[in-house]
């Protein structure tokens, strides 16, 4: 009987936390989701374990700030927690959705503060045969998205990197990267498409479905 | 005048990127809606976008950074009864971790009140006490719903086995007309009578229940309060919920 009466043991919190993490972590983006979806905070921290670095290599990308990275970062996880109901599997994958708040967080962080002033210490995308210090991750897939980014990318002429640049980490429109180039627009709007369509059919083999995604970029 | 496909076909990267006007990203909007070629090469586009990140120079989060916004979650979670879940079945936020600190808080008291002097609960108690020393038990916690803040519960059972036991505390006590009853809902939402019960005045109990022998993953478990006798399915509002998933290893 009076064994009846010993409490949980306290450490058995902590195991348990642990199990629950651990099994987190070996679950694909889709089942993080919906994990999240039902308030499992394990489930919020694998995201944020599996994509943290890449949400803050973006955010940092276009604000171009340590700290206001790291703010656009939690906005970003925040995002997730209170609004995953808005997440479709169908629209595509949680890694695409992500960077997605990321980079609308980001852009309207730098367009509506005046951070404009102390930001921008923007580095051009990596030339290609530059060191690539994304990761430490030692997983040949990893290793090989990234080589074929830089290797589509050193595809690309300077100018067609510049409009995907301006487009993508700028959050310019179509007209504003025109103005700002001193180029017409039809210019830009074709030199977007062939760079896109360029981007799009070296990294074709790269395409995968999310629940074949990387454990980290 | 509708504008030609390949026209709209070349809208795709700037849609993809964001940077298309708003007049021209509806119309291709609309076309979207009819056409499978170009969603699938939108598709294409969209993973482009997710893999340039790969081509900058990595950041790491840093720890801080980590503790913070699991701290901002908490504190979310504690400001507001969010709700998830859709269906009968109303989902509580169940933060598991927590789940197992506040039963474990309540356990030891419920049994100790069963132990000295519940009445009918003492085949529950041993029940229960047999299912925790043995290692293929597994418990799982249940967590109170807007309506029963307060309560916290224990379903102690094991994998293809009948026998199970409930520890109850924290659910206010009921009118005579009125009492809980335990329910076991499949993934399908089928739900399965897993007895009734009433608590104390201090709002606690003891139950030994039948589970159902095919009771697995994907499956939630809940309590309701229901007319005197029980109900043959859930007409009342949900006091607890514990999913299988959740149970403690």
């Amino acid at each position: 009987m009076p064994a009846l009466l010993a409490s949980v043991p306290d450490d058995r919190a902590d195991e348990y936390s642990s199990v629950q993490a651990a099994r987190a972590s070996r679950l694909a983006d889709a089942e993080l989701m919906e994990r999240v979806r039902h308030g499992e905070e394990t489930a919020l921290s694998a995201l944020y374990d599996r994509y943290g670095g890449l949400i803050l290599t973006v955010a940092l990308r276009i604000v171009g700030d340590r700290d206001l990275a790291e703010e656009v970062m939690q906005d970003t996880f925040l995002r997730v927690w209170n609004a995953s109901d808005t997440y479709r599997a169908t629209r595509g994958q949680v890694s695409g959705w992500l960077i997605g708040i990321t980079r609308n967080r980001a852009i309207d962080m730098l367009r509506s503060r005046q951070h404009k002033t102390r930001l921008r210490e923007r580095t051009p995308l990596p030339e290609p045969g530059e060191e690539d210090t994304f990761g430490t991750s030692d997983e040949t897939d990893a290793i090989a998205t990234r080589q074929a980014v830089a290797d589509a990318l050193s595809g690309l002429s300077m100018a067609q990197r510049q409009v995907v640049e301006l487009a993508y980490y700028g959050g310019l429109s179509q007209s504003e990267i025109a103005r700002q180039l001193g180029e017409p627009l039809g210019t830009i709007k074709s030199r977007t498409r062939v760079a896109m369509e360029h981007l799009r059919a070296d990294l074709r083999p790269h395409f995968r479905p999310d629940d074949e995604s990387d454990a980290r970029p | 005048m509708s504008v030609p496909h390949d026209m709209l076909r070349d809208d795709l990267p700037a849609y993809a990127l964001g940077t298309l006007d708003p007049q021209a990203s509806a119309r291709l909007q609309r076309h979207l809606s009819e056409c499978d070629e170009c969603v699938q090469v939108l598709r294409e586009y969209e993973d482009v976008m997710r893999l340039l990140p790969f081509g900058l120079p990595h950041a790491e989060p840093s720890p801080a950074a980590r503790r913070e916004l699991l701290r901002r979650v908490r504190t979310d979670q504690a400001s507001s009864q969010r709700r998830v879940g859709a269906g009968w079945w109303p989902h509580v936020r169940l933060h598991a971790l927590t789940a197992l600190v506040v039963v474990a808080a309540v356990i030891g008291g419920a049994l100790f009140w069963s132990l000295s002097g519940g009445d009918d609960g003492d085949d529950a108690a041993e029940t229960v006490a047999d299912l925790r020393t043995d290692s293929e038990t597994q418990i799982i916690p249940l967590l109170g719903s807007v309506a029963a803040p307060r309560a916290v519960a224990q379903l102690f059972f094991q994998p293809g086995e009948m026998r199970a036991g409930l520890v109850v505390s924290g659910l206010p006590p009921l009118p005579d007309d009125r009492t809980y009853q335990l329910w076991f809902v499949q993934p399908d939402e089928t739900r399965h009578d897993g007895g009734i019960f009433d608590v104390d005045t201090d709002g606690q109990a003891i139950v030994a229940i039948a589970a159902p022998a095919d009771y697995a993953p994907g499956w939630t478990c809940g309590v309701t309060e229901e007319p005197a006798g029980g109900s043959i399915s859930p007409t009342g509002q949900n006091v607890l919920r514990g999913s299988y998933e959740d149970y403690d290893w």
